[in-house]
């Protein structure tokens, strides 16, 4: 029997496990391997930050996920793998053998400028820290007037947070964005809407970088900015681990894949999410990619083990992003098209809504079981909508 | 937006100080001696002295002089080091738990006899956080 383990409980594994849970694989032994029973959704996070959801509404069950697919699942986190010897290594030392291996384990907050910071420093990533962590956070900030949070990063995720972080704390926030400014990348109307969102909510925004100390950060004119925490979401780096892993990876430490998602150097292992780099497209380390790539990975992993074609994931020139604005509106972004606005918000809620029931077992009639074997299974298409995760 | 542009003439002053090559030079040596001494690795400190210069020299215009600017690339430098040491530790573990029951391929052949990188066997840089978050 062939043993295939999914590394991670990422955005591309749950295509997998959901095309399982249509079309079950006794004749496969599969594992899926996660730090944590709850995979918490990156896109309604900050709506819950801001009071928007519950936290059991932005976040899924992967035992549960796991053992409606005919999974076995392990929690623990991936430390170590030897891609030549097919085998990957666990936190308490256990060693897993594959004869293919999938890996969405995602990546880490990048806190080379930071680590001086220690206990002030709240890394994005792992999600699931993060989440543990706010409520002590917000407490902090409750009980101390004057309680300063800086958000480093002024990416998607840093100016959602900072919003959100605005509507939900009494704390003083500033959002250090780094030497390219708000939202790189996106088109000037969409980046002037959001900061227009920043300085209505009370956000001091600074356009250049800082490094941490023990008391806040220094900034390049020397300046120091006193911080009782500073949020890193200052965009993601690869595991450690993979350096040492014998996979082919790109300069920054990504395992490099092809179009299907394949390893270039061990064609027995797959890769998803931002723990990769596509060889032939540069793409952006953006959940929206690991959801679209889900189900191409999912018809990917199963035609190799049947000698079937693979197929590639062709991402598309430009994604949608919507971000929440902490106060019941929205700005979307898309290439050249911008809005903004309450009803930008319903539109967003209603897609993680969505994305959220899809995966969710038992949930309403209203998932689409036949749009669900289309996308997984026939790679029509990616999912019908996509956002910001 | 608070930060502003600096003005013409404060832009050349702080160019001509930043250009001024012994004051580079001094200030890299003391650097190199600092990160010598913290990862005790004479190469990750020259990588890490070099990040964290040019990390800093990046928008050199804006600086408000020479102290401002030894500041603020020792803070980086500082964090640099900081972060190195804690992903080594988390390699080393890794590789004991990975390699314990493999005598015939140790992955301490990874590093030299006093836990440090072998030449050839150093990871790559961890990437450009700026770039990763123009990515996002």
């Amino acid at each position: 029997m062939k043993t295939l383990i999914l590394a991670g409980g990422g955005h591309a594994h749950l295509f997998v496990l959901e095309a399982l849970r249509h079309h079950p694989r006794p004749d496969l032994a599969i594992t899926l391997v996660s730090p944590t029973r709850w995979q918490y959704y990156s896109g309604m996070i900050p709506g819950w930050l801001a009071g928007a959801y519950r936290l059991d509404e932005c976040r899924l069950d992967l035992r549960a996920l796991t053992e409606a697919a005919g999974v076995a699942f392990v929690e623990d986190s991936v430390i170590g793998m030897n891609a030549d010897k097919r085998c990957i290594c666990l936190s308490d030392g256990r060693h897993l053998h594959y004869d293919l291996l999938s890996l969405d384990t995602g990546s880490e907050s990048d806190i080379a400028w930071l680590a001086e910071l220690g206990e002030r420093l709240l890394p994005v990533k792992p999600l699931g820290r993060f989440v543990t962590s706010w409520p002590t956070l917000r407490a902090a900030a409750a009980a101390q007037p004057g309680y300063r949070l800086v958000i480093a990063g002024g990416g998607a995720a840093g100016v959602e947070l900072a919003l959100a972080a605005a509507q939900a704390s009494a704390a003083h926030i500033t959002l250090l964005t780094g030497n390219t400014g708000l939202l790189a990348g996106h088109h000037r109307r969409a980046r002037r809407r959001i900061a227009a969102a920043l300085v209505e909510a009370g956000v001091e925004i600074l356009n250049q970088r800082g490094a941490g100390t023990s008391t806040g950060l220094v900034l390049k004119d020397g300046r120091e900015l006193a911080a009782d925490c500073v949020i890193a979401a200052t965009g993601a780096r690869a595991p450690v681990w993979l350096q040492v892993s014998r996979l082919a990876l790109d300069a920054a430490g990504h395992v490099r894949v092809d179009a299907t998602h394949r390893s270039c150097s061990h064609p027995e292992v797959f890769a998803a999410g931002d723990v990769c780099a596509r060889d032939d497209v540069l793409l952006a380390r953006s959940g929206v990619h690991a959801v679209r790539a889900g189900p191409a990975l999912a018809h990917n992993l199963f035609a190799t083990i049947d000698g079937r074609p693979l197929k590639p994931y062709s991402p598309r020139r430009w994604s949608l992003y919507l971000l929440a604005c902490g106060n019941g509106e929205a700005v979307a972004s898309w290439g050249p098209l911008s809005a903004a606005g309450r009803w930008v918000w319903r539109w967003k809620d209603r897609i993680e809504r969505r994305f959220m029931r899809r995966f969710t077992l038992g949930a309403s009639p209203t998932q689409a079981k036949s749009k669900l074997t289309q996308c997984a299974l026939k790679q029509q298409s990616g999912p019908p909508e996509e956002s910001s995760p | 937006m608070t930060d502003t542009a600096p003005s013409p003439d404060s832009v050349s002053s702080a160019a001509r100080q930043l250009s001024d090559p012994a004051f580079i030079t001094t200030l890299r040596r003391q650097m190199l001696r600092f990160a010598t001494l913290q990862l005790g690795n004479p190469e990750l400190a020259e990588d890490a002295v070099q990040e964290a210069l040019i990390g800093a020299m990046k928008n050199a215009h804006a600086f408000a002089g020479q102290a401002a600017f030894k500041t603020w690339v020792f803070a980086i430098l500082k964090n640099k080091i900081a972060d190195t040491l804690r992903q080594r530790q988390r390699l080393v573990e890794a590789s004991s738990l990975l390699h314990a029951d493999e005598e015939d391929e140790d992955f301490r052949e990874l590093f030299a006899t006093h836990g440090h990188w072998q030449h050839d066997e150093r990871p790559q840089t961890w990437g450009n956080p700026e770039g990763a978050v123009h990515n996002q």
